[in-house]
C-alpha cells in the first residue's frame, strides 16, 4: 500500500547496522510517517510480539534523545510506531508490575504486591485469555516472576526454554535465540501471540553489587570523557517520605561512599546494558522480517519498571518517583497505525497493553479491565483518556495519582506526601504538598485517589489494606 | 587499583543451582570479578598449569566453565556452562580455524548448544574471513526441541559483511575489522604487550549480532593473592552493546580466565564435569517437586 509498506531495500539490518540517528531520522522523516487513515483492514489477525524488558529506563532509546546509548533496533520500532512519553508502570517492582501487564488488573487486585507471588485465582492471564478466545498459538519466553523468576510451565502459554536468573547478559541470548527458531521454523497458518521477556537492563543489579566500593581510580580510563554527566536532579529538595530517604540509604551507593566519577561510571555501564537487549531484540526483528511476519505483526516493547539511574541519587526501582515508574512503551502495527509519532501528552498504563492487545486480536477484553485499548490513540482517532494513571507501590504501601499537570504521592502512615507541578518541574525536585497555595490541589489528587480505590476488587489479606480502602 | 577482600573468607563455594538464598547471610562482594576475587568465591579452585611448549599461534584446546555470579559471596553463584575453542593452524588459505562448541545450562534446566566454525586470519585481532554456526535445544530430561533450531554464515570480503540466517542474505558495511568475541579469546594469546593497541574494531557476538566500536589495550602484569595464581598478563576490552571484558593470561600467553560483567570463563578441563553436575541438580529438584 503506498505509504505504508516500507520501501524496496529497506531492510531492518541496514537500518540497524548503517544508520546514525541523524540518518535515520532524516529517512524515517521523509519516507516513515503516514497520513492518518491509512488503516485498511488485513484479512486475518495480526501476528503480536510483545518484548518486555526488565528495569528500563524510560529514556534510553537513542532515536527519542537518549545521547548516551545505541539502540538500533528500539530505534526502528519508535521510527515505524508509536513511543509514549507518560506511560507508567502500575507498580515500580517486577512481579507486581507484570501482574498488571498480563491481567489488566491493579496489583491490589492480582495479589502480587510484591515480588514472587502468583497471580490471584479467577483472574486469567493474556495467554489463558487468548487461547480460551481465539485462533492465537500463544507463546511465552524469558523471565515470568509469577511466581518464579524462569518457570518451564505457565498457564495459557507454551513455554519456550531460555534464561537463568540473574544473568541476563547470558540467558537473554539463549530466550532470543530460542524465539528466532521459533519464528524461522513456524509453519502454522494461525497468528501467534509472543512474549518475548528479557532481563536485561536487570543485571545492573549485580553491578551494583560487584561495585558497591568507591574505587580508587576508574576502572577502564578510556571511557572518562564518555562517561555521561549526572542528571540534573541529582540534587533534590529532601521532604519526601521516610521510606525513599531510608531505602536510598540502603542502596550501594551510599553504603559505597560514592564519589561523582563513580555515579557516572555507573550511568555508563546501565548504558551498555540496555545496548546489549537491544541486539537481542534486533535478533529477532530480522526473523520477523527474513519469515515475511514484519508487515502483520503488531509489535508492543515496554519495560516492567523503570530504573533510579543516579536521578534523586536513586538506584534500582521501588519508588515513586518518574524513574522508576515511568516506563518506554512503542507500538507498532505496519499499515495500521502511523508511523514515527511521539505521543507526549496521554497518560499511559501498564494496565492498558491487556486491552489494546485484545481490540488488535479483534477478542473482546476480560471484565473489569482498569485500562482502557489504546488503538483508537494509536489510529488517531478521538480521543478518551482519563487524565490520570494511578500507580501503587509496594508493598501495597504507597500510591502515586499522575495528572496531566501534577503527580501526588501518599505512603501509609507518613506525614510526608509530595505534589510535583510535572510540567514545571518534570524532574520532581520541589515538593509543592505542604505550601498552602497548593493546598486545593492536593485535596483534589486524595479524591481522585478515593475514587479510584473505591472500584477496585482488591485480593483479600493485602498489607495496608486499611490505608486504601477503609478509609472513610 | 583494586582493593583486596581483606577478610573475605576464602574458598567458598559456589554450589547453588538457582536464585533461591540458602542462607540468611549474603555479604555483597563489592568489587569486580577477577581472579582473585573468582578464586574466593569458588570460581577457580585451581588453574591448569599450561605446558611448556604451548604457542598460542599454534595447535590447542582450550575448554572454559562459565561461572556466574549474582553479587554475593554465599549466595547465587552457580557454573552454567562449558565453551570449548579449537584453534587449528594453517587449515585454509586464511590462517586458522577456530572450531567452537558451547554449551548453556538455562535455570530450569533447558540446554542450549552452539556449535560453530570460523576462518581466521592471522592478524592481531583474529579477523573473520567467514563462518557457520547452529544453535539448538534440549528439554530438561535431554529431549531435543528441533522447531527451535536455527543455523547462520557469513563471511566478510573487501569491506562488506554477508550474513545468512534464513530469507535472503544480508549485506552491510564492514568500515572497521570484524572478530568475533571467540577469536578475541584466541587473539589475546598473540598480542603485543608492546607498542600502541589494535586499532578499533566491531566484532560478532556469538557470530551473530553486531557489537561496535570497541577496542582492546594491554594492562600489565596482573599480582593476585592466591594458591595456585602466579601473575598474570591482563587485557581490557571496551565498546559499545556490551560490559567491558577483562582478560587474563599465564606466562606461556595461555587464556586463563576471561570476564564479562558478571560472568566468568575459566580455564578447566573438567568444565564439562561441571556442568553435567548442574544439570543433575536441577534435575534432581524437578524430579522432587
Amino acid at each position: 500500500m503506498p505509504g505504508c509498506a516500507r520501501s524496496a531495500g529497506e531492510r531492518i539490518v541496514d537500518k540497524m547496522a548503517e544508520l546514525s540517528r541523524r540518518d535515520f531520522l532524516g529517512a524515517g522523516g521523509a519516507a516513515g510517517v503516514l497520513a492518518s487513515g491509512c488503516s485498511s483492514p488485513k484479512p486475518v489477525p495480526p501476528n503480536i510480539v510483545l518484548f518486555l524488558t526488565d528495569q528500563q529506563h524510560a529514556d534510553t532509546i537513542s532515536a527519542l534523545g537518549c545521547r548516551y546509548a545505541q539502540t538500533p533496533a528500539l530505534d526502528y520500532l519508535a521510527g515505524h510506531g508509536t513511543s509514549f512519553a507518560n506511560s507508567y508502570c502500575a507498580d515500580p517492582v517486577c512481579s507486581p508490575s507484570r501482574s498488571a501487564i498480563f491481567t489488566g488488573r491493579m496489583p491490589s487486585e492480582t495479589g502480587v504486591t510484591g515480588n514472587g507471588h502468583r497471580i490471584r485465582r479467577g483472574i486469567p492471564n493474556l495467554g489463558e485469555w487468548f487461547s480460551e478466545n481465539s485462533r492465537y498459538e500463544t507463546i511465552y519466553a524469558g523471565k515470568w516472576h509469577l511466581p518464579r523468576t524462569y518457570q518451564d510451565h505457565i498457564a495459557g502459554f507454551r513455554v519456550l526454554p531460555g534464561g537463568i536468573g540473574g544473568q541476563g547478559n547470558l540467558g537473554d541470548t539463549c530466550v532470543a535465540q530460542a524465539c528466532e527458531g521459533f519464528l524461522r521454523n513456524r509453519a502454522g497458518a494461525a497468528p501467534f501471540l509472543l512474549t518475548v521477556s528479557f532481563l536485561e537492563p536487570h543485571d545492573i543489579c549485580e553491578w551494583l553489587r560487584l561495585n558497591m566500593r568507591n574505587p580508587d581510580d576508574l576502572r577502564y580510563p578510556e571511557i572518562r570523557q564518555q562517561l555521561p554527566p549526572l542528571p540534573n536532579n541529582f540534587n533534590y529538595e529532601a521532604i519526601e517520605p521516610q521510606v525513599l530517604s531510608r531505602r536510598r540509604q540502603q542502596n550501594e551507593p551510599f553504603r559505597g561512599h560514592w564519589d561523582t566519577e563513580h555515579w557516572r561510571y555507573y550511568r555508563w555501564s546501565y548504558y551498555r546494558h540496555v545496548e546489549l537487549v537491544d541486539g537481542e531484540i534486533g535478533r529477532i526483528l530480522r526473523a520477523l522480517e527474513d519469515t515475511g511476519k514484519l508487515d502483520n505483526t503488531v509489535i508492543v516493547f515496554t519495560s516492567d519498571h523503570g530504573e533510579g539511574l543516579a536521578h534523586h541519587q536513586m538506584v534500582r526501582k521501588s519508588s515513586s518517583y518518574d524513574e522508576a515508574s515511568r516506563v518506554p512503551l512503542l507500538i507498532s502495527w505496519p499499515g495500521q497505525f502511523p508511523e514515527n509519532r511521539r505521543d507526549t501528552a496521554r497518560l499511559v498504563s501498564g494496565t492498558d497493553l491487556f486491552p489494546t492487545l485484545c481490540d488488535c486480536a479483534g477478542i473482546r477484553p476480560p471484565s473489569r479491565m482498569r485500562g482502557r485499548s489504546l488503538r483508537p490513540l494509536l489510529e488517531g482517532k478521538a480521543d478518551d483518556s482519563p487524565g490520570q494513571v494511578v500507580t501503587e507501590i509496594p508493598v501495597n504501601i504507597g500510591r502515586l495519582v499522575r495528572t496531566d499537570r501534577y503527580k501526588y504521592v501518599t505512603y501509609a502512615g507518613d506525614p510526608v506526601d509530595q505534589l510535583f507541578d510535572m510540567v514545571a518541574d518534570p524532574g520532581e525536585t520541589t515538593n509543592l504538598a505542604a505550601r498552602a497555595a497548593h493546598a486545593a490541589t492536593v485535596t483534589e489528587h486524595r479524591k481522585l485517589l478515593r475514587q479510584w480505590e473505591a472500584h477496585l476488587d482488591p485480593a483479600p489479606n493485602q498489607p495496608h489494606a486499611d490505608a486504601w480502602w477503609r478509609r472513610s | 587499583m583494586f582493593t583486596p577482600l581483606d577478610g573475605f573468607p576464602p574458598g567458598a563455594a559456589g554450589r547453588y543451582d538457582d536464585m533461591a538464598s540458602k542462607t540468611s547471610v549474603r555479604t555483597i562482594i563489592g568489587v569486580p570479578l577477577t581472579p582473585e576475587v573468582l578464586l574466593r568465591i569458588g570460581g577457580i579452585h585451581r588453574l591448569p598449569v599450561t605446558p611448556a611448549g604451548f604457542d598460542p599461534g599454534g595447535a590447542w584446546v582450550n575448554a572454559y566453565r562459565i561461572f556466574t555470579c549474582h553479587g554475593y559471596i554465599e549466595d547465587g553463584n552457580q557454573n552454567v556452562g562449558e565453551l570449548r575453542l579449537e584453534r587449528v593452524p594453517g587449515a585454509g588459505a586464511d590462517g586458522f580455524r577456530l572450531k567452537i562448541r558451547c554449551r548453556i545450562v538455562n535455570s530450569e534446566g533447558a540446554v542450549q548448544f552452539l556449535d560453530a566454525e570460523a576462518s581466521c586470519r592471522t592478524d592481531e585481532l583474529a579477523t573473520l574471513a567467514s563462518w557457520r554456526f547452529t544453535s539448538r535445544f534440549e528439554d530438561v530430561h535431554g529431549n531435543p526441541l528441533p522447531d527451535l533450531n536455527t543455523a547462520g554464515s557469513g563471511s566478510v570480503a573487501t569491506g562488506v559483511i554477508v550474513t545468512r540466517a534464513g530469507g535472503e542474505p544480508r549485506k552491510r558495511k564492514a568500515p572497521r575489522p570484524v572478530t568475533s568475541d571467540w577469536g578475541l579469546f584466541e587473539a589475546v594469546g598473540r598480542l603485543t604487550h608492546e607498542g600502541p593497541p589494535p586499532p578499533q574494531f566491531d566484532l560478532l557476538e556469538g557470530l551473530s549480532l553486531p557489537r561496535t566500536g570497541h577496542r582492546i589495550f594491554y594492562r600489565g602484569v596482573y599480582r593476585a593473592k592466591g594458591n595456585g595464581l602466579t601473575p598474570m598478563h591482563w587485557f581490557q576490552q571496551i565498546g559499545h552493546g556490551l560490559l567491558p571484558y577483562d582478560y587474563w593470561l599465564d606466562g606461556r600467553r595461555r587464556l586463563q580466565v576471561a570476564v564479562m560483567h558478571s560472568r566468568a570463563w575459566v580455564l578447566d578441563n573438567r568444565a564439562g564435569e561441571a556442568v553435567d553436575a548442574r544439570l543433575r541438580q536441577i534435575r534432581r529438584r524437578k524430579d522432587r517437586g
